[in-house]
């Protein structure tokens, strides 16, 4: 068997301001000479690609393939996941796009003899995201909890990019806090302050041991018990469950870790003056997964709800795919 | 048999599926197969298109087309086929059929001379599209505390609730907007559900179109002007902002108090000296119709107001090409 390794780009440079360019990623997708034979169903002047697709979602089953041979472009239906691709006998290079989920995949030359079929394994490599620092830290929001009215200072430095932040940020929040949580900004009352920037895909960087399978059913139950043992208040949880729980529902399974306090430094330090007497800080990772593996559970913290706390809470949705042996 | 591949080796077209059309509806123009046409005079040749998915009375009508940004020129449609003739080489369209429809807009074409090309385009309708109405959200503040309970009978099914729906939510309201259910506090009462929708079009609908960079102080003085209180609008903006903000430009329209029935009924009782619900519509726009200002009418928020939010990113229809 013939093995022939291609080349697997990261095309990401999709949208027009030209600033993001394209990521290079560390895993070379691999294409496969399964078999080839001669056909005598083929003219002198035909031969067939057959290209079965690894790693291709069930959605996208009988998806259109947009391929080129050599530059020149086509678009076809798989059947199922296979692809086959009829052309003159020849050497080809291509060029194989089935949608944003995935990479394109670039061939070396490819040669093909007359009346000859060559079937062909791709793995297909799923796209992280169109981004290009990495996903958005989700819906990062802050509660302060002073033990009696407090002028505040809040300020942030994310380690991402495309950051959003309400109300609005000018090198700092200056709220007045109020012991229930109320947050008095330029004359109106807040819950709480919130930011969002992209910053890097923590799952895939740190490939987790711990963390824990939730099925997408269970997801209400499982943060909300996850939440209480934590120490959030139920209009915290409200807030985390109402934005966190229909993403973790729509998926069937989700492999979820918790981060927590310093080592969420990494996506953005957090600095609150004066000083809480704790200052909390609780971010939730998921990713889809097919199936179910086996995970070290992880032991979560405590919070401590006494004297001046502040309280930040977000997330990051992934794209990261764990292997089957965890 | 396939000539093209021969007279293009020198494209090494790496960018190819980078072009901006990515934030169009992408629409697979389908290549099917080439045949010799000995009939057209060298170096040109012959685009054959079938559309896939129209309607009946959509079949045999007229198309409007533009070859490679050229001027737009009509087209008869002949149950659901028409040709094309060009230069041998490579050209690009843009098509658009009606309003039914989303403008559809090919990559580059590769055409050989004396060659006909047969294309199957697949047309993608503006009605009818499956959504998620998403985070509607509700607020309670009674003149005093007392028990509650809402019902809600979205048009589609309900995806998520939180606390947990049980054919009703029902507990103690209290002035200050807190909800105590089952022994809980909270701030709001939270729904989702996936509804059939049709495609937004700016060019009919009162709306407003709204730069990536205004959508915060957009929203802001909208929601201001309606009468939202600055918590409510923090919730409404955090859900919403980031995500319009990843558009240059969006679409947005309104829709107040009984237009919100097509989304869900909603029953609270006790009934609500005043209940004001608020649902906006957005999708990301590239056109240049500029739409009818909406009016919006402003809370009145004495006695016991009872405030709904929610909203739903839908496709907007876009004519790019001026008829």
């Amino acid at each position: 068997m013939r093995i022939l390794v291609v080349l697997l780009l990261a095309s990401i440079g999709c949208n027009s301001t030209g600033n993001d360019l394209p990521k290079p990623i560390g895993n070379d997708g691999i294409l496969t000479l399964i078999k080839e034979y001669k056909s005598d169903a083929l003219s002198k002047d035909e031969a067939v690609f057959y290209l079965n697709f690894n790693g291709l979602k069930k959605d996208d089953f009988n998806a259109t393939v947009r391929y080129s041979l050599n530059g020149s472009e086509f678009d076809n239906k798989m059947n199922g996941s296979k692809l086959r691709v009829k052309m003159y006998p020849g050497t080809y290079k291509m060029e194989l796009y089935i949608n944003h989920s995935y990479y394109e995949v670039f061939t070396d030359s490819l040669k093909i003899d007359p009346q000859t079929v060559q079937v062909y394994d791709v793995e297909l490599k799923k796209r992280k995201t169109p981004k290009n620092v990495g996903p958005v830290a989700y819906k990062p929001v802050i509660y302060l909890y002073p033990k009696e009215a407090t002028e505040a200072e809040v300020t942030l430095d994310i380690h991402g990019e495309n950051a959003f932040y309400y109300p609005e940020y000018n090198d700092g929040w200056r709220v007045l806090a109020q012991p229930d949580g109320t947050l008095e900004f330029e004359g109106e009352r807040f819950n709480y302050l919130f930011w969002e920037a992209n910053v890097r895909d923590h799952l895939e960087e740190i490939h987790p041991q711990e963390g824990v399978i939730v099925a997408g059913k269970e997801a209400i139950s499982f943060l909300e018990e996850k939440l209480t043992s934590v120490g959030f208040t139920s209009e915290e949880r409200a807030d985390f469950i109402t934005f966190w729980g229909p993403k973790l529902a729509a998926n069937e399974h989700n492999l979820v870790r918790f981060e927590w306090n310093e080592s969420c430094d990494k996506f953005a330090d957090l600095t609150v003056s004066p000083q809480p007497d704790h200052l909390y800080r609780f971010y939730i990772f998921m990713s889809a997964v097919e199936g179910n593996y086996s995970i070290i559970p992880q032991s979560l913290p405590k919070f401590s709800r006494d004297g001046f706390v502040a309280l930040e809470w977000g997330g990051q949705i992934s794209d990261y795919h764990p292997k089957k042996s965890l | 048999m396939m000539k093209t591949p021969y007279l293009f080796l020198a494209f090494v077209c790496i960018s190819l599926f980078s072009f901006a059309e990515e934030k169009r509806i992408a629409t697979p123009f389908i290549f099917e197969k080439s045949e010799d046409a000995p009939a057209v005079p060298e170096n040109t040749g012959i685009y054959h298109f079938t559309f896939e998915g129209l309607k009946k009375s959509d079949l045999s009508t007229q198309i409007t087309l533009s070859c490679d940004g050229d001027k737009n020129e009509l087209i008869e449609l002949k149950k659901g086929v028409f040709e094309y003739t060009a230069s041998a080489g490579s050209h690009r369209f843009v098509i658009y059929i009606n309003d039914n429809y989303f403008e559809l807009y090919s990559y580059d074409l590769i055409l050989g001379s004396q060659e006909k090309h047969y294309y199957l385009i697949q047309v993608q309708s503006t009605y009818g599209m499956q959504l998620e109405v998403d985070k509607p959200v509700i607020y309670l503040y009674p003149q005093e505390s007392s028990d509650f309970e809402i019902t809600v009978e979205p048009k589609g099914e309900m995806a998520f609730t939180y606390p947990k729906y049980q054919g009703n939510w029902t507990g103690t309201m209290h002035p200050n907007g807190n909800l105590d259910i089952d022994g809980e506090s909270y701030r709001y009462l939270f729904w989702e559900s996936k509804q059939k929708t049709d495609a937004l079009n700016p060019a009919t609908t009162e709306g407003f179109v709204v730069d990536q960079k205004n959508i915060v102080s957009f929203l802001e003085s909208k929601l201001k002007a309606v009468g939202f209180t600055a918590s409510e609008r923090a919730d409404f903006i955090t859900f919403w902002g980031p995500k319009m903000q990843q558009n240059e430009q969006v679409f947005v329209t309104f829709h107040q108090d009984t237009e919100c029935d097509r989304f869900a009924k909603l029953n609270i009782s006790p009934k609500p000296d005043n209940l004001h619900r608020f649902y906006m519509s957005w999708g990301k726009y590239t056109g240049n119709a500029i739409p009818e200002p909406q009016q919006l009418s402003r809370f009145n928020r004495t006695g016991f107001t009872a405030i709904e939010w929610g909203g739903q990113e839908i496709p907007t229809i876009t004519k790019s090409l001026s008829l």
